[in-house]
């Protein structure tokens, strides 16, 4: 009798541990008919389209069921956060994931990329705008299919301008100058920035670094390049917006992008410093007070010529870890492709990273704007290519914001930053 | 008592002693309590002292000792987000006892809308944490905010202050509201319970010497009270010392690295430097500090005196 009550314990364990196996195993096929389940998890679908794409892709891929998974809510650093623990456990439950233009360094030499050159050959990766091809590129190895492209430009208020018979300004000190004059602060703020300690913070840093002529490494990624006089002017001219010109909004060293971009399209402000995404906020969104008001255009420059935005934008990998790379490749690869973007650009207002999108006469007729967007890209930069990329951000983040605060001199902070990034990158040569 | 022997008796015969039995039953709880706490936490310390760096798979995970925590205490931001971390949980301790037991005084007495009262201060303790400070950052906001509406309106300030990110110390009396606000009802609450188990016989005895108010809460509630006191100081520091979501959502450690917590730092080493070894070291000491903290405690609430 003892004996027997060892015994069902013992079966219960193992009929327990059975069934986890099983569902484990088998729980994305449909026995018999070898049908598979990708899982994708990509950003909120605001404007609906999801059905349709997913309609799209099973009617070409009869085998495949596409099952989408929302990203975090808080923006890119959660989802970075939230993908490296699920990566890191080595979990296979997510197939295919969009990652930010910044990541594929980091989460390739990790090893939990699966490389694309097999399905992704040159000839398809060439209809895509090269800047975003080279952000998924990493040792010469293709890790993303594009889906949508990003970069900074300048929202500003055209009814503004125009009433106080001003061009929109080409150059920083410009914008500065027509701020101060027209701004009434707090209904009316010059020029709203995200100063918060996030990658918003960095993309702008680099936007005034790179519009003076500096940089931030050297080419080979392993030397500092930021303590020099176009770095410490660039930092200076931001602590300046703040505390000399006072153009920027209070709060900037905590809002968050969108909390920006709600003072924008609330009409209080003149200048804002954004991503594409404020186009459609400003001119289709229900709770938009400046419809029809806003114009975009290329930021402005320190020197003649360099006018520079900062790459964004965002590209499907594939997770080393899938048990159905086939499957979750064709999904990658889908969800990227031209016939994806083009419903995404048509009802779901995003600007597309493929060449012949941008250059299909129904996308030129219902969205011109696009059109004029895509010709800033030739101005665009991609942020340095390391796979310490964030922690060095999050160390020059918290040394910007000491200059911005005033509680450094610029020329302290880049020092400051470059005594703690410099260690790392010696690393780096190991 | 007889029914229970007989039980027992229906299980020998059944091949099983009650001590046999009681594994049998515990064995459960303690495989869960080992799979979810004891393994992660071994597990931690293993890590704490290798070198592993998920972003650097080619330097492979070798055996570096105590190399781990000697970086983080030689590293300023570390010995910093300990500081702050000390600090905080202070403070924050301090000001929630002060308030705890005016507030537990008050809802002991008799008043008309007692319960009503006693359960509407426990809101700001039901409410989940992220939320609470999702609340605040947004009334602390310097353009959409309530607080600066209020004091501008007052005219106390001229013009609106992003309280969370302009000095270190705007965010460190910034964060010690939210934190005041939500934990104080926690403190009276036990501290509360504590009063009641006093009985009044003690307070009569007391009148008929002549004793005063002040006597009475002197002699009577405080060390009546020593246990209550203890027990709300024990949970509040430790969960003070680990606390995260608070600064998570409120200032991720700004400006600068004013309010990075060591919880935080070992977030950002961890999750975002993926350095796994390191951020497992800051984990390690973080729950060292917490257990010697319990000890001080415990030990001082099994003295007789």
């Amino acid at each position: 009798m003892k004996k027997a009550a060892w015994l069902i314990i013992l079966s219960i364990i193992a009929a327990s541990l059975c069934a986890y196996l099983l569902s484990s195993r088998s729980g994305r096929t449909v026995p018999g008919t070898g049908r598979v389940t990708i899982r994708y998890m990509d950003h909120a679908d605001h404007f609906g389209v999801t059905p349709e794409i997913h309609a799209a892709f099973e009617k070409k891929y009869p085998n495949i069921k596409l099952e989408y998974i929302r990203t975090p809510q808080g923006g890119a650093d959660r989802m970075h956060d939230k993908l490296v623990t699920m990566l890191a456990a080595g979990d296979s439950s997510i197939d295919v994931f969009t990652i930010d233009v910044i990541w594929p360094p980091e989460l390739a030499s990790a090893g939990w990329l699966l490389p694309l050159n097999e399905w992704f050959s040159p000839e398809e990766q060439q209809q895509y705008i090269p800047a975003m091809i080279d952000a998924q590129t990493v040792n010469g190895s293709i890790y993303g299919v594009p889906n949508l492209m990003d970069f900074g430009a300048l929202f500003y208020r055209k009814d503004i301008l125009e009433e106080a018979g001003l061009e929109p300004p080409k150059t920083w000190m410009e914008l500065v100058e027509i701020a101060r004059k027209l701004q009434q602060p707090p209904e009316l703020f010059g020029y709203v920035s995200n100063f918060k300690a996030d990658q918003q913070l960095m993309c702008e840093y680099f936007e005034f670094l790179y519009s003076n002529g500096g940089e931030f490494l050297d080419e080979s990624g392993k030397e500092i390049r930021f303590t020099s006089r176009e770095s410490i002017e660039a930092v200076q001219f931001m602590v300046d917006m703040v505390n000399k010109y006072k153009i920027v909004q209070p709060g900037n060293t905590t809002m968050s992008v969108d909390e920006g971009r709600a003072i924008f399209t609330e009409g209080r402000a003149i200048f804002h410093r954004n991503w594409l995404y404020v186009w459609s906020m400003s001119e289709y969104h229900d709770a938009s007070k400046v419809k029809g008001k806003v114009g975009v255009m290329l930021l402005p420059t320190f020197k003649e010529g360099l006018n520079t935005s900062t790459l964004g934008g965002w590209s499907y990998c594939v997770s080393r870890f899938t048990k159905h790379r086939e499957e979750a490749v064709k999904a990658a690869l889908f969800l990227g492709g031209a016939e994806v973007q083009k419903v995404r650009a048509l009802k779901g207002n995003r600007v597309p990273p493929m060449i012949p999108v941008l250059n299909d006469p129904e996308i030129i007729a219902e969205k011109p704007v696009y059109v004029d967007m895509a010709k800033f890209a030739t101005r665009i930069r991609a942020r340095p290519k390391s796979p310490f990329y964030t922690q060095i951000s999050d160390i020059f983040q918290a040394q910007l914001q000491e200059a911005i605060l005033m509680r450094k001199t610029p020329e302290q902070a880049v020092n400051d930053a470059a005594g703690q990034i410099k260690p790392l990158l010696e690393e780096l040569e190991w | 008592m007889f029914s229970r022997t007989e039980a027992l008796n229906r299980i020998k015969q059944q091949g099983l002693s009650q001590r046999q039995l009681g594994y049998i039953l515990v064995t459960p709880a303690l495989l869960l309590v080992g799979f979810v706490s004891v393994y992660p936490f071994l597990t931690t310390i293993w890590y704490s002292l290798h070198k592993i760096r998920l972003n650097l798979p080619a330097e492979g995970r070798p055996f570096v000792g105590l190399q781990n925590y000697v970086t983080l205490f030689q590293s300023g931001r570390f010995r910093h987000s300990l500081l702050i971390t000390s600090l905080f949980s202070s403070a924050w301790v301090a000001v929630e006892f002060v308030f705890g037991l005016c507030i537990a005084l008050v809802l002991n007495r008799r008043f008309r809308g007692r319960a009503l009262v006693r359960a509407s201060v426990l809101v700001p303790w039901a409410m989940a944490l992220v939320i609470t400070a999702l609340l605040w950052q947004w009334m602390f906001n310097p353009v959409f905010g309530l607080l600066n509406a209020i004091l501008m309106a007052l005219k106390v300030i001229k013009e609106p202050i992003n309280w969370l990110g302009t000095t270190a110390f705007s965010a460190y009396l910034s964060v010690l509201v939210v934190d005041v606000w939500r934990n104080t009802p926690f403190v009276a609450l036990i501290l509360l319970a504590g009063l009641q188990g006093i009985p009044g016989t003690l307070y009569e005895a007391a009148r008929i010497d002549g004793a005063s108010r002040v006597g009475c809460f002197v002699h009577i509630t405080m060390p009546q009270l020593k246990h209550a006191i203890l027990v709300a100081l024990l949970f509040r520091s430790i969960d003070a010392f680990r606390s995260f979501d608070l600064l998570y959502v409120l200032t991720q450690g700004g400006p600068g690295r004013s309010t990075e917590i060591a919880s935080l730092f070992a977030y950002k080493t961890l999750f975002q430097y993926l350095d796994f070894g390191k951020g497992s070291a800051a984990t390690v000491i973080m729950a060292l500090v917490t257990t010697a903290l319990s000890i001080v405690y415990v030990t001082s609430l099994s003295s007789k005196d």
